[in-house]
């Protein structure tokens, strides 16, 4: 529990839940701008 | 003086400052990040105490720092909504929440995890740690409050009034280990010096600006979908995005 293992993979989970908020906020904004898109092409 | 600021709010222009800097803050931020990361894993001797475990030390308190900064921010935001009516600050505040929440559990959980060996616990109900959880429960609450109401302006209303009234928490999260007797240390790092050896302290704000350039292209790309669903109409939208 003490190890640097456990460390390593607390960077790993903080990398990983980071990226991962990145991505989300990422693709609600593409989702929202393909819809405004397909609304002006209709 | 107010005119002048507000020239530079107005949200096309937000949105198209963030669609540069998102990315190369993200770049920087990722690059920042593996770089502390190998220092501070591999670099750095072991402390004589903790030994490896107390490496947690350069996530834990940088998570820390932003969960409180961030909810500061948007205590300001909502009281500049509610005094000037601004939609950029309520954009801002909502663009936060997010972020906020991902910071506290990251210092709840890593400081858990960091806890066991140290404590021989990973989790005891004394006033720092307790009063971080319920950063975390104002956190949630401001995220279900973001969908609770029918109009968007009686949103940003209740959102400022509850991240203005939240905002007392900051003090005794931070002061709580002087006013208490907890098993969380007190400040390491104060205005009169360091107890941690220069030796391994200079990682602390090389990992701290990492997490504020990954944080800003986040609470970036926030902005720029909360500035899309105040658009309105497609065609608006449209001349967002083209310029």
């Amino acid at each position: 529990m003490d190890s640097i293992e456990t460390v390593f993979y607390v960077y790993l989970g903080v990398l990983i839940t980071l990226s991962l908020l990145f991505l989300l906020a990422n693709r609600q904004l593409q989702n929202l701008i393909n819809e405004a898109k397909e609304d002006l092409d209709d | 003086m107010y005119k002048y600021i507000a020239k530079y709010l107005l949200l096309p222009k937000v949105f198209r400052f963030f669609e540069v800097v998102v990315l190369p803050s993200l770049f920087l931020g990722l690059v920042g990040f593996f770089i502390c990361s190998y220092l501070a894993l591999f670099v750095l001797p072991a402390d004589a105490s903790q030994q490896e475990i107390y490496r947690i030390l350069f996530v834990h308190v940088p998570a820390a720092i932003f969960s409180e900064l961030i909810y500061i921010f948007m205590a300001c935001c909502g009281f500049i909504y509610l005094v000037w009516k601004t939609k950029i600050s309520a954009i801002m505040l909502r663009s936060s929440i997010s972020l906020g929440l991902v910071f506290t559990l990251i210092v709840l959980i890593s400081g858990a995890i960091w806890g066991k060996p140290t404590w021989g616990t990973y989790w005891v109900w004394d006033a720092r740690i307790t009063s971080t959880f319920i950063l975390l429960i104002q956190y949630i609450g401001l995220l279900a409050l973001r969908t609770s109401f029918n109009t968007m302006q009686t949103t940003d209303q209740i959102l400022s009034i509850v991240a203005i009234v939240g905002a007392i928490n900051i003090p005794i999260i931070k002061f709580s280990v002087n006013w208490w007797n907890t098993l969380h240390q007190n400040a390491s790092i104060t205005f009169s010096g360091s107890s941690i050896d220069a030796e391994m302290l200079y990682v602390l704000p090389l990992m701290l600006i990492s997490f504020g350039f990954i944080a800003f292209s986040i609470f970036g790309r926030n902005i720029q979908s909360e500035i899309i669903i105040r658009q309105g109409s497609s065609k608006k939208i449209g001349e967002l995005i083209n310029g």
